[in-house]
């Protein structure tokens, strides 16, 4: 993932938020679909949307990123407090970690938004959006890959070659997407699970 | 200790629900709701404080107490409130924008105080003062 925003820093989120609300004025509020296809493009962002990659995003961005233990409800965290921006998330996380990530970024989104006049979340559905955001920037994310997946497969000269190629990407296609889509719940169920494990006595 | 149904109501207007919200969210009629707001009714039975609990996001536990089916000691009581109203000043700071992805629907009294060990961590104020 790549992360060539012009504007680098603190101005980053604020001039992305400008932007989007300058481009879409029209139809606010923007879905939060419509909004992370605004965020992959703004920012170029491509590829797996791994941790390391979005910590890369942080820094340019001058978002403070911590992993670390966190209370025992808190998936994730974010404040805003004068210019800095902060994000914490649970060391615990097997398979969430990004997608926790992604959902405290649309949280500081929302402050910026907030701070233009078009806030787009109500207290309602605040957590809720955050999640659709997280899920969407990181199939927008994946889905910049495609394309040029498919010429390299086109570009394959055995016809049976070509044609398993393309089963085993549809294949791999359909897993990534089913892992973004159920890694949030299959934490939960994992959380769940070690809290009822039996503690070893000493 | 503030009586039951304006802690209640409080709860309500924190998080800008209309009796009508709650009554579609918790199944519990909105008249009757409003009655236990004004202190006409007693608090309802447990298995509607547990639903409220939910819309509320606070721990069935502080309504249970709040509704005085479970008693806690004096100290503890004192702690519970101190941490309450400290929490209450870090999410309404409008200096100071915060928000969590949660595993479950409600905060215990633990995560608001690590929360507000937080507020105090950006902000430099101490708002978990020794009464």
């Amino acid at each position: 993932m790549c992360c060539e925003s012009k504007i680098s820093g603190l101005d980053a989120l604020v001039a992305f938020c400008e932007s989007v609300g300058a481009k879409r004025a029209s139809e606010w509020p923007p879905t939060e679909e419509t909004l992370a296809q605004e965020f992959v493009e703004h920012f170029n962002l491509h590829g797996m949307a791994s941790l390391n990659e979005l910590k890369e995003f942080c820094a340019s961005s001058a978002i403070i990123l911590r992993i670390e233990s966190l209370s025992k409800s808190l998936w994730g965290y974010n404040r805003r407090y004068q210019d800095k921006r902060e994000i914490l998330i649970s060391e615990t996380q097997l398979l969430t970690k990004e997608h926790t990530l992604l959902h405290e970024l649309r949280e500081l989104i929302e402050y910026e938004f907030r701070d233009l006049g078009m806030p787009i979340c109500t207290h309602a559905d605040r957590e809720e959006r955050a999640e659709r955001f997280a899920f969407s920037v990181r199939m927008h994310a994946f889905g910049r890959h495609i394309p040029g997946l498919m010429d390299c497969l086109d570009s394959i000269e055995s016809t049976w070659r070509r044609r398993v190629a393309h089963v085993l990407s549809f294949l791999f296609i359909m897993v990534y997407l089913a892992g973004l889509l159920l890694s949030p719940r299959l934490e939960e169920i994992m959380e769940q699970r070690r809290g009822r494990q039996p503690r070893l006595r000493g | 200790m503030v009586k039951f149904g304006t802690y209640l109501r409080n709860l309500r207007k924190q998080k800008g629900l209309t009796l009508k919200q709650v009554e579609k969210t918790a199944r519990v009629s909105n008249s009757f709701l409003s009655q236990v707001e004004r202190g006409v009714r007693n608090p309802p039975r447990a298995d509607i404080l547990n639903r409220l609990a939910v819309v509320y996001s606070v721990s069935v536990h502080d309504l249970l107490e709040a509704a005085g089916y479970v008693t806690v000691k004096p100290g503890e009581m004192q702690e519970r409130e101190r941490v309450e109203r400290a929490y209450q000043h870090a999410i309404t700071d409008p200096g100071y924008s915060q928000g969590t992805r949660m595993k479950g629907q409600t905060l215990s009294i633990e995560d608001k105080r690590f929360i507000v060990r937080l507020y105090e961590e950006a902000t430099g104020q101490r708002v978990l003062k020794e009464d």
